[in-house]
């Protein structure tokens, strides 16, 4: 009798650690891909953390991280939560990692959920890319409009970066002005930010097939299921008035994202290898 | 009670008075020291914006004013669509070394404007171009239409900074501006290192309502009102730290003060106001400067402040040290209060006492004054004020001896306040002479002591009173004596003297011959008595009247008291006609020649007495008698014998003299 009471008084004791314990304190980590500067990222994903911090009741943690790896080496050892990702970043941890899953596919600024990369170069006058090779600016190896389509589409002009001096300018931005800069011949950037750059005289040589487009992330190991698929719900749910305040690049919309719609990613990277990731 | 409710009620007030001088005084030092803090970052931020300006001026003439940029820039102005796209890239490339160089001078901004005010080239968003500045843009505008350089503070759609707008010209033609900015952060960093402290914060207040509108409307996210009016927003550049909570909460001091802050009217009144300010705050038990300064625009209206914030220690010490102040005062105040309780006790102690002698010495009847060592009077009581007929308020203060001691030779007399003083003792006289209001004098009696006060003479005590009735009794008294004296002695020679004759009595005679006698016995000297009767009186007392007879009686005994001369001759009227003489220390014969004596002047007088059968004049018949006294003999047997000599005298015809001897 008196051990059944002294276990009702310990359990007593612990109820409010245990309700304590249940509450989704934790602070989420969440870390974008370093496509443009760390000022301008942070701008870009400042209202889209807080509503994440409204949908979890949790404070949300913005993890820059200058190098693509450094942000899929921490999905991968737990250290971030969730990470906007473009495709091939995806296709890479998720090789490695299948906790890793897709939760939403973010769509453009036409509501279309695929985009291009494009082969940009500087002035009217193109460069005769069948005769010789030039310099080409890169993203970033794991960007997908870095070398994996940089190098489909030169493959269109007979020319290869196996071949070509390339440089990693860091993000599309820097890989853009570079060509402006003249440091470079050519880039392969997003399409996209290939278009705001044409009042500086960039021109675009060749534009890639649709590519899936840009996603969110979940880490399901430090989540867990449940609340992975809670916010994959709520994501989808929200209404388009509602995430206009969002930045340039997730304000127009979400569709679910599946791993298969990643397989074309998967086929290109199988055809052209990209030197500079680990397999 | 009234006096303590006033002193309480006065302490009250200097307490307070105290307080509020030290407070005011703290406040006035604070509001010092936040002025010169004022001033003195105002000019550390001037020089700062100064600085930018003269490396402006510099990259201005240095690098842009050059022939490849000036050639682009027109060309861009001249050209449209690819070709200006290709020649902005081209002047992007030209430009941007040296941009990249500037940026790591602190320079934010490099933007190249057309003639038409719209955007050409910003280095700091080079995508961004083509959109007119015309708005938003007034240093721009200005710069172009009156092509000459405007500096100073603006907003604008991207950037908010400070301006250094150039215009270009090509050919001496105007082909648009130039315009190289710093923003606050640079300021900032200037600041600091012309300040050399790292622990001033600072951060840009923006005036909404003159930037909300130029802002590119995708970069309205990224502004937050300002926690102390709505009136200013911050870039959220400046708050974006790597936590995102749903109320992006930053722990910075900056906000913290902000916070601390909110709730103050006069903040709100300071900033509506649109002027620089200072303001102390404390936070987390430390004091802080916090400094607005008021940054205008190139219209030269209120665009922003720049809000500073300084760990000071020196107010938290003037705090400190006013707080101490405080205390003291009320301290000393204290202090103070206790002592005038003590003191309006041992007053209230005094003044009963005061009274009680009051009452004592105004009953007592006797007029008491107190002076000064000068003489003024410092005390009267009611008795005094009844006897002068001063009242006690008219003559305090006043000299006391030129008032009412009156002297018929007061010019001699000193006044015996100031002999009492002088000669350190009490004086008691009742010889002076005091006057009234009224200029009556009567006579005192007084008594003056010097009074001490811790053995220091500081004036004196007196107490007098009027002896008019005194005198005038001593006077009636000593008539009374006197009259009673001469009474007395009239009494005396009724009892001892003849009326007519004004020579002893026989009861005189008796007690003197008694007394001669014992000291005849005792000294064993002769006595002498001589028995002497007028001849024939009856006879001239019937012939002349009795009137006459007393005239002979008088002459007689005159001629006896002239005859016995010595000091112890004894001379009465025995009876009748008939005299006694005693003569002292006289034997036998000497009594024979003072009786022959006695009947030559009275012979000599030549008195007549037509009625004597014998004589035609008065004669005497004296029976004289000498003995020395036994101790068996008596006074009878001296007169029985000068008696019986007398009779014989009659006897053997008058106008003789017989003496007995010693045998009979």
């Amino acid at each position: 009798m008196r051990i059944a009471r002294l276990i009702v008084l310990v359990v007593w004791c612990c109820l409010p650690t245990l309700a304590f314990s249940a509450q989704p304190s934790r602070t989420l980590r969440f870390s974008p891909l370093p496509l443009e500067s760390e000022h301008y990222v942070k701008k870009q994903f400042s209202c889209f953390c807080r509503s994440l911090a409204a949908m979890t009741q949790q404070k949300i943690e913005l993890v820059y991280k200058k190098d693509y790896v450094d942000i899929l080496s921490a999905l991968h050892h737990d250290e971030i939560d969730l990470a906007y990702l473009g495709p091939l970043p995806y296709v890479k941890v998720r090789e490695a990692d299948t906790d890793i899953v897709p939760l939403v596919r973010f769509l453009s600024r036409n509501g279309e959920s695929t985009y291009t990369c494009s082969l940009v170069a500087f002035g009217h006058n193109r460069p005769d890319l069948q005769e010789t090779c030039t310099t080409v600016a890169l993203t970033q190896p794991y960007s997908t409009c870095g070398y994996l389509v940089t190098e489909a589409l030169l493959s269109s002009f007979h020319q290869s970066l196996q071949q070509c001096p390339y440089t990693y300018a860091g993000n599309h931005e820097q890989a853009a002005l570079a060509v402006v800069r003249g440091e470079a011949v050519l880039a392969g950037v997003k399409t996209a930010i290939a278009r705001q750059y044409e009042n500086l005289g960039l021109t675009v040589l060749q534009e890639s097939t649709a590519l899936p487009g840009f996603l969110l992330v979940a880490n399901q190991r430090t989540l867990g299921k449940e609340q992975v698929d809670m916010l994959r719900q709520n994501l989808l749910a929200r209404e388009p008035q509602s995430i206009s305040e969002w930045g340039e690049l997730v304000r127009y919309g979400m569709i679910e994202a599946k791993n298969e719609d990643y397989d074309v990613i998967r086929t290109l990277l199988k055809r052209h290898p990209i030197p500079d990731i680990a397999p | 009670m009234k006096r303590y409710v006033v002193t309480c009620v006065v302490f009250l007030v200097f307490l307070a008075g105290s307080w509020l001088l030290i407070y005011s005084r703290c406040q006035h030092i604070r509001d010092d020291h936040l002025q010169l803090h004022l001033t003195t970052e105002r000019a550390a931020i001037n020089s700062s914006i100064g600085t930018y300006r003269l490396l402006a001026q510099a990259i201005n003439d240095e690098v842009i004013q050059t022939e490849p940029v000036l050639r682009l820039v027109e060309g861009i102005t001249r050209s449209e669509g690819a070709e200006q796209n290709i020649l902005r890239g081209k002047l992007y490339r030209l430009l941007d070394p040296v941009y990249q160089r500037l940026r790591g001078k602190q320079v934010r901004q490099l933007h190249f404007h057309f003639p038409d005010s719209r955007s050409m080239l910003r280095f700091h968003a080079p995508s961004r171009s083509g959109d007119s500045l015309a708005t938003v843009r007034p240093s721009v505008v200005m710069a172009n239409t009156r092509h000459v350089a405007v500096h100073g503070f603006e907003t604008g759609r991207v950037f908010h900074g400070f301006r250094h707008v150039f215009p270009l010209f090509y050919q001496q033609q105007p082909i648009g501006s130039v315009e190289i900015s710093t923003s606050f952060y640079q300021i900032r960093e200037e600041f600091k290192q012309l300040t050399e402290t790292e622990q001033t914060q600072l951060t840009f207040l923006l005036y909404r309502p003159e930037m909300w509108d130029k802002l590119f409307p995708d970069l309205k996210l990224f502004y937050q009102p300002s926690l102390l009016s709505r009136d200013y927003v911050i870039e959220r550049a400046d708050l974006i730290s790597s936590i995102c909570s749903e109320n992006m909460s930053t722990s910075s001091l900056i906000e913290k003060v902000q916070r601390r802050l909110k709730a103050s009217s006069e903040i709100g009144a300071q900033l509506a106001a649109q002027q620089s300010f200072a303001v102390a705050t404390n936070l987390d038990g430390q004091t802080y400067t916090v400094v607005f300064h008021s940054i205008v625009n190139s219209l030269d209206q209120h665009a922003a402040y720049i809000m500073s914030v300084t760990p000071e220690p020196f107010l938290a010490s003037i705090r400190e040290d006013g707080v101490w102040m405080g205390c003291l005062s009320a301290f000393l105040l204290t202090m103070v209060l206790l002592y005038r309780l003590r003191f309006l006790a041992a007053d209230e102690k005094e003044k009963r006492q005061s009274l009680f002698l009051s009452s004592i010495s105004d009953n007592l009847g006797t007029a008491l004054y107190t002076t000064n060592e000068r003489g003024e009077l410092t005390f009267v009581n009611g008795a005094m004020e009844r006897l002068l007929g001063y009242a006690q308020q008219e003559i305090l203060g006043r000299n006391a001896h030129e008032l009412f001691h009156h002297s018929p030779h007061q010019a001699e007399q000193d006044c015996f306040c100031e002999q009492a003083i002088q000669q350190n003792r009490t004086i008691v006289s009742d010889d002076y002479i005091f006057k009234d209001r009224m200029e009556t004098v009567f006579p005192v009696e007084i008594i003056c002591s010097p009074l001490r006060e811790n053995r220091k003479i500081i004036g004196t005590t007196t107490i007098f009173q009027d002896i008019s009735r005194r005198r005038e009794q001593e006077r009636q008294l000593k008539e009374t004596k006197e009259k009673l004296k001469e009474a007395n002695t009239t009494l005396l020679r009724l009892a001892t003297h003849d009326g007519l004759t004004e020579v002893a009595n026989r009861r005189s005679f008796n007690q003197q011959i008694e007394r001669v006698w014992r000291a005849a016995l005792r000294q064993q000297t002769p006595l002498g008595l001589l028995m002497i009767d007028i001849d024939h009186f009856k006879c001239y007392n019937d012939y002349f009247g009795h009137q006459q007879g007393d005239v002979c009686l008088q002459a007689v005994a005159e001629t006896l008291q002239r005859a016995c001369q010595r000091p112890g001759d004894f001379v009465a009227r025995y009876g009748g006609e008939e005299f006694a003489v005693l003569l002292p220390d006289t034997d036998a014969n000497d009594s024979f020649h003072v009786a022959k004596r006695i009947q030559h002047q009275l012979a000599a007088q030549d008195l007549q007495n037509p009625a004597a059968t014998e004589f035609v004049r008065v004669t005497l018949s004296i029976g004289c008698c000498s003995l020395i006294p036994a101790p068996d003999q008596t006074v009878e047997d001296l007169i029985r014998l000068a008696d019986q000599s007398l009779y014989r005298a009659k006897k053997e015809g008058r106008n003789r003299i017989c003496c007995c001897s010693s045998e009979q």
